[in-house]
């Protein structure tokens, strides 16, 4: 971690004319207070939050310098010759392959090559988590438009945040990955039992894959078992009362107090979701969403668009992992969505919204 | 708070700082943030650019845990950089006043 915020300084401190012993300079200042910050204790995440991202500190650190002339590379050629081609494509796909609600997404190569190349060159490792809002995005439209999967198609925005744990799980162990992906895995199963199967009771119970995989990091094998054995019970317990006396589900709650009981006896009712494993933030947005979602959702009726909330996840992820300009170019699908969607549905203006994507590009053109 | 004032505030503050005593930029930001907040962000360029304008010199000294540490030292010209900081700060400070107080 330390060598990488180092080397991505370095290449940033590259890009203006200043003597290389400053430049050496700079780079061991921060070697220094990166070294004495984890002296005091702290993790790499919770340091570079206090040195600040190099991309965020890089325009104090070179005030009053010029920047290093440069060819345009191949990249920079690239990305100016972008709007073109995707203007290109967005006419050839509308007036010979008669696909004019696909070949807007033409112009979504615009930002998709810009962040490659930046993020590319600042040998950023979030790239990743910068493209998939855009990924998302045209898998959300080519299921919308082609197979009319827009619910639960939506659900491709949860890959964001996915992604983002993904990428950052370098250090994290596997049952702390998993521990991560699982609200994201549960929503998922949550979403598919209730559209196919029509489950959404009791199909809930599956976030209690979270705890499940949550206790998994106990390492006290007795504690373990006794902790599965009475969550795993308590849904057997549930789904036994429930389908037998169909209208006893309440009391068929009652099956979940042992656990319950359990975690509060052993002080251990944040097993596996402490801070090490989810990453602070995200089971708070998670919970958050899902009942704004519930709430939202049953209180106005509007199903068709209420899923929006759910961005609240990628967005936050977004927020978290990536730095820089990078960032303001990644919430703009969301932004163009929820307008796309808002003034499709509240107006019927569903001619004219889909306009709310050139955002995208627009954005993208002007941050670059 | 502007930010541009702010920053010319916080300069005085660190020359005063190490002038009092030679001090790492790690402990220039914990005594000030104690009164104003900044981060390391904000102090290591103003210190860099207080050492390139001869106002600090820089040490290194070993700690008997973890890294050799970066110290700043003021040298004549700081000093009477502060001086100068001192009487401007205090010749507003009374103009401010007296423009609250309806005295002008």
């Amino acid at each position: 971690m330390k060598t990488e915020y180092l080397t991505s300084l370095r290449a940033l401190l590259d890009r203006y004319q200043m003597e290389e012993a400053e430049k050496q300079d700079i780079v061991n200042d921060y070697n220094d207070m990166y070294e004495n910050y984890l002296d005091y204790g702290m993790t790499d995440k919770e340091v570079e939050d206090k040195l600040g991202s190099p991309q965020s500190i890089i325009g104090s650190l070179v005030e009053g310098y010029k920047r290093v002339p440069t060819k345009q590379s191949s990249s920079g050629k690239l990305i100016a010759l972008m709007p073109f081609i995707a203007l290109i494509l967005f006419f050839i796909g509308g007036f010979v392959f008669d696909a004019w609600a696909y070949s807007w997404m033409a112009f979504l190569l615009i930002p998709i090559v810009a962040i490659i190349a930046g993020m590319m060159e600042d040998k950023n490792k979030n790239v990743l988590t910068a493209l998939a809002p855009f990924a998302a995005t045209i898998t959300y439209f080519i299921l919308g438009y082609r197979y009319n999967l827009w619910h639960p198609g939506w659900i491709v925005f949860l890959g964001i945040p996915v992604i983002a744990i993904l990428v950052n799980h370098k250090g994290r162990k596997f049952l702390g990955t998993l521990t991560a992906l699982s609200p994201f895995i549960a929503t998922l199963v949550f979403v598919y039992l209730g559209n196919q199967e029509h489950l959404w009771h009791p199909g809930w119970l599956v976030f209690l894959f979270i705890p499940a995989v949550g206790f998994l990091s106990e390492k006290n094998i007795g504690r373990l078992f006794i902790s599965e054995v009475l969550l795993l019970g308590g849904i057997a317990g549930y789904l036994y009362f429930g389908y037998t006396y169909e209208d006893m589900w309440v009391y068929a709650g009652l099956c979940f107090l042992p656990i319950v009981a359990y975690m509060v006896y052993t002080g251990k009712i944040h097993i596996g979701l402490n801070k090490e494993e989810v990453p602070s933030g995200y089971k708070i947005v998670v919970i958050a969403t899902l009942v704004a979602y519930f709430v939202f959702s049953y209180a106005t009726g509007w199903w068709a668009v209420s899923w929006l909330i759910f961005f609240a996840i990628p967005v936050f992820a977004i927020l978290r992992e990536v730095d820089g300009e990078p960032k303001i170019i990644a919430l703009t699908p969301f932004i163009a969505t929820t307008l796309f969607m808002v003034l499709g549905f509240a107006f019927g203006l569903w001619a004219w919204s889909w306009i709310a994507f050139l955002l995208i590009p627009v954005v993208a053109i002007l941050k670059s | 708070m502007n930010t541009q004032f702010k920053k010319g505030v916080i300069e005085m503050c660190v020359l005063k700082l190490i002038d009092d005593k030679d001090m790492s930029s790690f402990e220039v930001v914990e005594t000030i943030s104690k009164e104003i907040e900044v981060s390391e962000n904000t102090i290591y360029p103003i210190l860099r650019r207080l050492t390139k304008q001869e106002y600090f010199d820089t040490y290194k000294e070993n700690m008997s845990v973890g890294a050799p540490r970066k110290y700043y030292t003021i040298t004549r010209e700081g000093k009477d950089q502060l001086t100068i900081f001192e009487n401007e700060w205090g010749n507003f400070i009374k103009s401010v006043s007296r423009i609250l107080g309806g005295t002008v």
